[in-house]
């Protein structure tokens, strides 16, 4: 914390006549502490959602936090930090997501997962990784706005006006695109409907 | 199998119940329509669970450490903005101190020795001289000069100062044994600016060539210089 307030940027190191500057500084860290651990939680898990990597969410969890730190002090209304720090975190995941060595690692995670997790029978990791596999396949398909919705609306302890909060939206906007992405999940596996039918 | 036109009202119902009065009042008399609700509701649930379970992991505590000393890392960068130019200017300090330290030596060449017979400077004795080979027209420079010296054995004469004695272009002629006072007459003849053959092929009368005295070369057996050098050698032989 004492580290933070001495090192905000756009603090200066301060002379003694100079103290409602170096208050104002320390204040303003102090607030970016507060919001640190709630924000790194937001952020790893919107890169999660995307990236569907422990590792790779939280290089861009801590890539999104320095972000939103180097222009902490810029920001004119503190409120928004979370929205803020949503599109940076978000933006970075897709831009990781892009990469190639995503799919790579990902592939290393989930065969590591699968051999961590020796208490669930081989049907039942089978029939989770598969369907995990095809719900993150069909959530990439998903428009850019309607996924972002989805994730945060499914985040838990974020109702729709905290989402709504966030992405800067009116909550109907966000209430339909939760809808939307519902519905165009759905209908991407319908083929599991009636595989479900059949059992 | 449910009926086809309310397939997209199903599943709208499936997300949100009780939005279309048209559907409800279907389902009232449609088994199979009922059952298909059934089967999109849980896919509702499953996409629920699964897009919850995305999100359910929360950070390691780790990253907010990394977090935190990123922070502190870039804010004492800040604080201290000289300090990186210190840093670098110290780093090419220290790079220029090793370079200077560690810098490539002048190639040392190996001095070349040959003997040196220089007409019209008779050394009294049959010594060969070592000399230091240097290309025509050019002196030793410093490094070769300095190696010289700290090379030469006590008793030797210097090789540089020796090379420095002799003049650039004094022609060395090399005379095949019983051939020298032939040799001599011819080029008496031609520093005469008479070449007369007759003259050349008289007999030689002695005291013609009293002016050039050349001493002969002594050769010593290499034998006997070795039982000098290791007497226990030829003892043991």
């Amino acid at each position: 914390m004492q580290a933070l307030e001495a090192t905000l940027p756009g603090s200066r190191v301060q002379g003694k006549s100079d103290t409602s500057e170096a208050t104002r500084t320390a204040d303003v860290a102090r607030e970016f502490e507060e919001q640190l651990a709630d924000g790194a939680a937001l952020a790893f898990r919107l890169a999660l959602s995307v990236l569907r990597n422990r590792a790779d969410a939280e290089d861009v969890a801590q890539e999104a936090l320095l972000r939103a730190y180097r222009g902490y002090s810029k920001l004119r209304e503190r409120g928004a930090f979370r929205g803020w720090l949503c599109r940076i975190a978000w933006r970075l995941a897709l831009d990781k997501q892009r990469g190639a060595r995503r799919r790579e690692k990902r592939e290393q995670a989930e065969v590591t997962e699968m051999l961590d997790a020796p208490q669930r029978s081989v049907e039942q990791i089978a029939a989770t990784s598969e369907f995990e596999g095809h719900l993150g396949r069909a959530m990439d398909e998903l428009p850019e706005k309607l996924r972002q919705a989805l994730v945060l609306a499914a985040i838990e302890g974020y109702s729709t006006r905290e989402v709504a909060n966030l992405l800067d939206l009116p909550e109907g906007t966000v209430k339909s695109r939760v809808h939307l992405a519902r519905k165009q999940l759905a209908e991407k596996l319908q083929w599991l409907a009636k595989d479900l039918k059949k059992r | 199998m449910a009926c086809e036109r309310f397939e997209k009202a199903l599943i709208e119902e499936a997300i949100a119940p009780g939005g279309d009065v048209k559907l409800a009042s279907h389902l009232a008399n449609c088994a199979d329509c009922r059952k298909e609700l059934a089967l999109q509701r849980e896919l509702q649930e499953r996409i629920t669970a699964g897009v919850g379970a995305l999100v359910a992991e929360g950070p390691s505590p780790v990253l907010l450490a990394r977090v935190r000393h990123q922070i502190a890392a870039e804010g004492a960068a800040r604080a201290f903005p000289w300090l990186q130019w210190a840093t670098a200017g110290l780093a090419i300090a220290a790079c220029a101190l090793l370079w200077y330290a560690f810098r490539p030596q002048a190639q040392v060449r190996t001095p070349q020795v040959q003997s040196v017979n220089a007409p019209g400077q008779i050394q009294p004795s049959t010594q060969q001289v070592p000399v230091l080979a240097a290309p025509a027209g050019k002196q030793p420079n410093r490094v070769e000069h300095r190696l010289a010296v700290s090379h030469r054995p006590k008793n030797e004469i210097s090789a540089v100062t020796v090379a420095k004695n002799i003049p650039a272009r004094n022609p060395e002629v090399i005379v095949p044994p019983g051939q020298r006072e032939a040799v001599l007459r011819l080029v008496n003849a031609l520093q005469s600016g008479r070449v007369d053959a007759a003259s050349l092929l008289k007999p030689v009368q002695s005291g013609e060539f009293a002016l050039l005295k050349i001493a002969p070369i002594e050769v010593k057996p290499l034998v006997a210089e070795e039982s000098k050098q290791d007497p226990g050698k030829q003892e043991n032989h």
